[in-house]
């Protein structure tokens, strides 16, 4: 072993290995650590080198300084240095050995015996010298150093935890006293022993210096063979110069501590995670976020990879899915489990924790981005709130679950429950605040609507009040005129008790003179009678009579003496005065039976002067009488009248002028009426009549037998008949007839100086006659103009008396009035109708019950009827029954009137109309209007084509009344033909038709230019779809599907075509379209699409483009405008609706301007919208512009000009 | 007092005044013939809420706040509703005018202020089980936009179905009221399909016109909130849409009887304020007293 020698400055920089013991055991181990310490230096090196550098500085020194100042003698210099040096060095050599070597030698010695063990040995230098002094602190510096060492080695040992000490070969140096306890061995025993050994297994020494090798200072251990855990810090020894030497184990058990502070460790992360858990569930969340943010924690928190989270639903003890984590959502995977289904499910139901263990590979997976994994284990684990499942949490990882994550889980799931069901709770808490809320708003609203209904009754009930005082003041006023009434009706009333009275009385003379009268009147028509008969069997003795005279004159067989003839003659010309005689009795009687026809005609003034000449010039000629006539200029040349009876009247008058003047003159003046000429008939207007003037210078009449001689058999005196003969007849006669012919005879006579006989003839008797007195008449066939229809009826009333309570027009009746009958039981009504009725122009005849009213229709055959419901006797119902039943009565027009609420009934039977009691004045108004345009309008004739019997005899039923006439044709060609041949108001088509379909006859009707204006009703049985509709609707006026209330429709539009007045085409439209006739070349043959759902719409606008020729196209959609513009790129402009089914007009014009042909394709956007930004809305849509329905045409036209031109 | 009162109610009405007259030059939406007392109401409702001390700073906002302005506009729309709401009404329809409509080959229905759609859909449910459902065609317009939507959207809370099958069943309903719609999530969805027939769009009655011949116009509970000059204007436009013989169905407390126009109608039910144009309307056409 080399000499040892000890290092001081090692001792103390060793002091920080803090080596505190002063135990003797330490001693040895010290001792050596010091030599070996000492071991690699020579101390005589050290203490030479310092020596032999001194020299060689002085050496090297000197001479510099020399070299420097004398550097001339160089040389010489140079060789007495180095003399000098080497004198020295002798010197020094010789006291180093004596004064440094020897003390040297015995510090080496003691030093290496003090390395050995013997701690006793000191130097021993006497020596007064330094190195005597520095022996003596040196020996007591060992000394102080083995105290030390062993105050050190005590310290080591007193540490209660083992301390290890091995130098670089792993050899034992040092153990304490703690270490010999654990390890089990006695320090001495193994000492530069190699670590490893028997007791390996109790402490492993290699591997902590294998991890301070690996730079692990400082590290746990937990030995599993004793279970327990250590503290290990080791560290590296190091020499004075740094050089590793060993390294130093301090072992802690920590067993202890450890337990502790895993116990506290583990109560951290509990309450960690619990401190944390509260905090996340803290807040309001509601459940879903809640779980959501639960399962994400506690999946974090027990290092699951997985989990998912599932509420408990009360209602149906159901658990849902509300949440997960990092779970992929596999198909066929419920999100839901009933209490005892699944894992889940038995979880809740147990209210235990489930935990599976190596779970199936294709259990569940868990995919990122990497790849993707099969987690291990899963635990489901419930929580509860008050013994009640509120969930079940389930959470899988990669790793088994720890107790401590498990009773985790378990502790957080108690405060879990709670949360849910705080959160449960919180969230049924806020539903029921919302619909609470919602109830409110609602309640609100509600409320203003309640608010606003009430407003609006009260609104109501103000206006009823307003019309209740307007009522009341009108009730008022009734009342004061009631009284009013009452006052006068006393009056009245006593008024007519006299009145009454004096009837009475004159009904009584009246009845006395009537029975006169009648008497008379038989007498009259007796004698009338007879003469007629007489006048005939008369006549035919008288015939032959005439003829077999005048055979007898002629003497054709020459066997008649002259006086023979004679007598023949005179008989001939005897029963020639007899036949005008009895021809004259007979015109009188024809008179007087009212039998007399007169013919008006144009009667030439000039042919009658001319007649009267020829007839009677010869006679005054005979009778040497001069004879005038004379015509003045201010008579017409013709005027209106009988030519026959006129010339009757003149010769009569002219025969007696003649007969009773001997000498003198006859004169026939033809004039208008003299000045003052008192004129008796009031139908002669003295300027629109003429006076037919025969004078004489006759014997003349005496004014009192001037009335008499008009009478039949009277002339003016007796006696005259037997002087002058004739017969009397002649003057009443002419008389009876110059009345007929509406003129008049006046005489003017003195005797002995001649008589004027005036006979006035009015010009134009038809027109005097019409300013008549109804009474006359009645006798005057005459007065009817040519045209006239059938003959007057004879209009003497069935029953004489008038009704006691209204005084009708039966009395004033006239052939050609309008009549109106009212067939009603309550005289004030009646009194109303009666003057509605008087102020429209009519006669009213009024019946008071059923029979009557029958009776009067049959024999007045009135222009209409009102008719009543509710009669004494047979009610309404029947009497419109049995008028219908006579076809006299049956074409009436009857108008109901009745508090019965039957008005469909009442139509269906005929009835023109249906008022129901009380009425309005207006209503009243408007039925009369309704009578007269019934009455002003011709029968109207409609046709209804159906083949099927039973419908067409029910449509007939329905519709047909009087003024309506229904044909029928049982199929298309029959139908077409009756049209073309016949006048139809009307037709009702039924699709299903044997020989042709509806559509073709449709079409062909349409095509035909004389009856395509026909209004046509579709009446069918079966379901249109919209395109049939569409294509019906160009040439059909209504469309009627049967079904159950079909009829009632039928009926109600076929009316309306039936009886509106007004023309197909309005006026407006004819008059624009002829008036835009000048316009039609911009828009003809230009294609027009129009964009619309509306048929009719379409209609309308197609009708009028058409009528300007231009081409139409149709869409009823977006989608089919762009389908038809595909089809028809030519297109030059569409009207587009924007209201439309499937694509509205804003998506239609957007889709055509995308498309590039069509980008300046002009659109016209129709839309009943006129709020601002709807046309702007158009406009930016793609439209050109735009045009609010309801469409004017004028402007459709011009905007067509202007985006066409 | 009494005088300072008449005169601030003066300075109101003035507001209100200024405040629609914006709202119809601005946005063409016209209230100026609401009544007025409803419109006071609503005004004030939404001052309490938005904090706007007066109706000047309304009008303010409304000319400025396009926002604030939608929700002025929702507060005008009263969208009180339900399916088969007054079933009676639904049963009148079923059992009076259904068996009419039948007769026209196809029909076209006019739901004027359509609201949320409840009663579109009510009629065209009747419609479907009437077997009429491919012949007509529902028009529900609203002139509130976003409302339309919704309606469009038909789906309504599930709490409200329990008492819309109540509805239903009163009203005549044939099926089970569950086969027209699917309930989750808190909504019941009406079967799509009963849309198929429906066009919705907004239409302003106040301001728009006629846009085509309906054989039938629902407008429930929408004119009591007009006066009554704009209640005729809207029945004359009501009248100009329909066909002669076409059917204007009013709300219960709604009436024409002051309307100026009830002798262009007669009566079908007088408890369900259903009326039936008249063929002849006037003048020179023959009126019939059917």
């Amino acid at each position: 072993m080399p000499a040892k020698h000890v290092n001081f400055h090692l001792i103390k920089s060793k002091t920080y290995c803090s080596f505190p013991s002063h135990a003797d055991a330490n001693r040895i181990w010290f001792t050596k650590k010091v030599s070996s310490m000492l071991k690699d230096h020579n101390i005589k090196d050290k203490l030479l080198w310092p020596v032999g550098f001194l020299m060689l500085v002085v050496t090297c020194f000197l001479p510099g300084v020399f070299l420097i100042e004398k550097s001339r003698n160089l040389n010489h210099w140079l060789l007495i240095i180095g003399i000098l040096s080497m004198m020295t060095l002798i010197l020094v050599i010789y006291s180093l050995s004596r004064h440094i070597v020897k003390p040297l030698r015995n510090l080496v010695e003691v030093s290496t015996s003090l390395a050995d063990g013997n701690f006793e040995r000191r130097f021993d230098i006497d020596a007064r010298d330094e190195f005597g002094i520095a022996a003596d602190h040196i020996n007591r510096a060992f000394d102080i150093v083995i105290d030390k060492m062993f105050w050190y080695e005590g310290m080591l040992d007193a540490i209660p935890f083992p301390i290890l000490v091995t130098d670089l070969n792993m050899r034992w140096t040092f153990i304490n006293r703690a270490a010999e306890g654990m390890l089990g061995v006695q320090r001495s025993a193994v000492y530069g022993e190699y670590c490893t050994g028997p007791h390996s297994d109790v402490w492993d020494t290699e591997y902590s210096i294998h991890r301070l090798k690996g730079g692990e200072t400082s590290y746990n251990l937990h030995h599993a063979l004793t279970d327990r855990h250590y503290q290990v810090d080791t560290a590296w020894l190091h020499d004075s110069k740094g050089s590793k030497t060993g390294h130093i184990q301090i072992i802690q058990d920590t067993s202890e501590a450890t337990r502790l502070r895993q116990k506290a460790e583990h109560r951290n992360w509990l309450r960690s995670g619990e401190a944390e858990l509260g905090h996340l569930m803290r807040g309001e969340a509601a459940i879903p976020e809640l779980s959501k943010s639960i399962i994400t924690f506690l999946c974090k928190y027990v290092n699951g990879f997985a989990g998912a989270f599932y509420v408990a639903r009360n209602e149906d003890r159901m658990l849902e899915l509300t949440a997960s984590y990092a779970h992929t959502r596999k198909k066929g995977l419920p999100n839901r489990f009933a209490f005892g289904e699944g894992l889940v499910g038995q979880a809740a139901l147990e209210k235990e924790t489930i935990l599976i263990t190596d779970v199936p590979p294709d259990y569940i997976r868990i995919d990122s981005g990497l790849g993707t994994g099969t987690p291990r284990n899963i635990a489901v684990v419930p929580f509860l709130f008050e013994d009640q499942v509120k969930g079940v949490i389930e959470v899988a990882g990669f790793h088994d679950f720890s107790p401590r994550e498990m009773e985790f889980l378990e502790t957080a799931v108690r405060h879990i429950g709670v949360a849910v069901n705080t959160a449960h709770s919180r969230s049924q808490t806020k539903k029921l605040l919302d619909q609470t809320r919602s109830q409110a708003e609602k309640l609100r609203i509600q409320q203003e609507e309640v608010r606003q209904t009430n407003e609006e009754l009260e609104a109501q009930t103000r206006a009823l009040r307003a019309s209740e005082s307007n009522l009341q003041a009108q009730q008022e006023e009734l009342r004061v005129t009631n009284e009013e009434l009452e006052e006068r009706t006393k009056a009245l009333e006593k008024q007519r008790d006299d009145i009454r009275q004096k009837n009475r009385a004159l009904k009584e003379a009246h009845e006395e003179i009537e029975h006169k009268a009648r008497d008379l009147e038989i007498a009259s028509r007796y004698k009338s009678e007879f003469m007629a008969n007489i006048s005939h069997e008369l006549r035919t003795p008288l015939n032959s009579i005439l003829i077999l005279s005048q055979l007898l004159s002629q003497n054709k067989d020459h066997n008649l003496s002259d006086k023979q003839m004679e007598f023949a003659q005179t008989i001939h010309s005897s029963g020639s005065d007899l036949l005008s005689l009895i021809n004259e009795i007979l015109d009188l009687s024809k008179v007087e039976a009212g039998k007399l026809e007169i013919v008006l005609e144009e009667m030439s003034l000039a042919e009658l002067t001319e007649d009267i000449r020829r007839t009677f010039e010869p006679m005054a000629q005979q009778r040497n009488l001069s004879f005038g006539i004379d015509v003045h200029k201010e008579v017409p040349d013709y005027i209106q009248s009988d030519g026959k009876r006129v010339w009757q009247v003149m010769k009569n008058l002219l025969s007696n002028a003649f007969k009773f003047t001997e000498a003198g003159e006859v004169r026939v003046d033809i004039q208008r009426p003299r000045p003052g000429t008192v004129l008796k008939n009031p139908a002669l207007e003295p300027d629109r009549a003429v006076a037919l003037a025969v004078s004489d210078t006759g014997i003349g009449i005496p004014p009192d037998k001037q009335e008499l001689i008009f009478n039949a058999f009277q002339q003016a005196d007796g006696t005259t008949s037997r002087k002058y003969g004739g017969t009397g007849l002649g003057l009443s006669i002419s008389k009876e007839f110059a009345r007929f012919l509406g003129g008049e005879i006046q005489v003017d006579s003195i005797p002995g100086k001649g008589s004027t006989f005036t006979f006035f003839l009015p010009e134009d008797p038809a027109r005097s006659l019409e300013n008549q007195k109804p009474e006359q008449s009645m006798a005057r066939p005459i007065s009817a103009p040519a045209n006239t229809p059938p003959p007057a009826p004879n209009l003497n009333p069935p029953k004489q008396e008038v009704p006691a309570f209204v005084k009708d027009d039966r009395r004033s009746l006239r052939q050609g009035d309008k009549t109106l009958l009212i067939i009603e039981d309550d005289p004030n009504f009646c009194r109303i109708l009666l003057e509605l009725g008087r102020d429209r122009g009519f006669k009213v005849l009024i019946a008071e019950d059923g029979e009557t009213g029958l009776h009067f229709a049959d024999f007045f055959t009135p222009s209409a009827i009102i008719l009543d419901i509710e009669l004494p006797g047979i009610d309404g119902w029947s009497v419109m029954a049995r008028l219908k039943e006579n076809p006299k009565t049956r074409p009436i027009p009857v108008h109901f009137v009745s508090v019965s609420d039957r008005p469909l009934d009442a139509l269906r039977m005929g009835a023109v109309g249906f008022l129901i009691k009380p009425v309005s004045m207006e209503r009243m108004e408007e039925a009369f209007t309704r009578i007269e345009q019934v009455i002003a309008r011709p029968v109207k004739r409609l046709l209804v084509v159906e083949d099927e019997e039973d419908q067409k005899r029910s449509i007939i039923e329905l519709i047909g009344n009087g003024d309506v006439e229904i044909q029928a044709a049982a199929n298309g060609f029959a139908a077409f033909a009756r049209l073309q041949q016949e006048t139809f108001d009307c037709v009702i088509l039924d699709l299903g038709l044997g020989d042709m379909s509806g559509f073709e006859l449709l079409s062909r009707i349409r095509k035909d230019e004389c009856i395509s204006r026909i209004p046509i009703i579709i009446y069918t049985g079966r379901d249109l779809s919209r395109e049939e509709e569409t294509e019906l609707r160009k040439y059909a006026d209504s469309i009627i599907i049967k079904g159950a209330r079909s009829p009632e429709r039928l009926l109600e539009e076929t009316t309306l075509f039936l009886h509106r007045v007004e023309t197909r085409m309005d006026p407006d439209k004819e008059g624009m379209s002829l008036k835009s006739l000048a316009h039609t070349d911009v828009l003809k043959d230009k294609t027009i699409m129009i964009v619309d759902d509306d048929m009719r719409n379409v209609f309308a606008i197609g009708s009028v483009l058409e009528e300007r020729k231009a081409r139409l196209l149709e869409a009823r959609d977006g989608l089919e405008c762009l389908r038809t513009l595909k089809a028809h790129p030519e297109t030059d402009l569409v009207i587009m609706d924007i209201m439309m089914p499937e694509m509205d007009g804003y998506e239609a014009m957007g889709r055509i301007r995308e498309q590039r042909p069509f980008a300046k394709l002009p659109i016209i956007a129709l839309t009943a919208k006129a709020m601002k930004g709807d046309k702007q809305k158009c406009i930016e849509a793609g439209a050109n512009d735009y045009l609010a329905k309801p469409v004017d045409v004028e402007k459709l036209l011009s905007l067509l000009r202007v985006w066409l031109y | 007092m009494v005088c300072m009162d008449s005169n601030l109610q003066e300075s109101r009405d003035i507001e209100i005044d200024l405040l629609l007259e914006a709202v119809f030059r601005k946005y063409g939406h016209d209230f100026r013939d609401y009544i007025r007392v409803h419109i006071k109401r609503r005004i004030d409702h939404r001052m309490r809420i938005s904090g706007c001390e007066h109706i000047s700073d309304m009008q303010h906002r409304v000319l400025y706040d396009r926002h604030f302005f939608e929700v002025f506009l929702q507060d005008f729309s009263i969208n009180v509703t339900e399916l088969f709401r007054d079933p009676s009404f639904y049963l009148t329809v079923r059992r009076d005018i259904v068996p009419v409509l039948k007769t026209y080959p196809h029909i076209k229905i006019w739901h004027a202020g359509c609201a949320t759609g409840e009663e579109v859909y009510s009629m065209s449910i009747l419609l479907r089980e009437e077997g009429l459902s491919d012949k007509a065609r529902i028009y529900a317009t609203d002139y509130h936009r976003a409302v339309v939507q919704r309606a469009k959207r038909g789906v309504y809370p599930i709490e409200n179905m329990k008492e819309y099958t109540l509805n239903y069943q009163k009203s005549g309903g044939r099926h089970s009221f569950a086969d027209y719609y699917r309930a989750d999530y808190g909504s019941a969805v009406l079967d799509r399909s009963l849309r198929d027939g429906i066009i919705f769009a907004d239409h302003n009655l106040v301001t728009d016109g006629v846009f085509g011949d309906m054989h039938m116009v629902v407008c429930r509970n929408v004119l009591i909130y007009f006066n009554r000059d704009l209640q005729h204007r809207v029945i004359r436009l009501f009248m100009d849409s329909l066909l002669p013989g076409g059917f204007l169905c009013l709300g219960k407390k709604e009436t024409l009887r002051f309307s100026g126009c009830d002798h262009l109608f007669e009566p079908v039910s007088n408890s369900e304020k259903i009326y039936k144009k008249r063929l002849f309307d006037s003048g020179d056409r023959i009126r019939r007293d059917l």
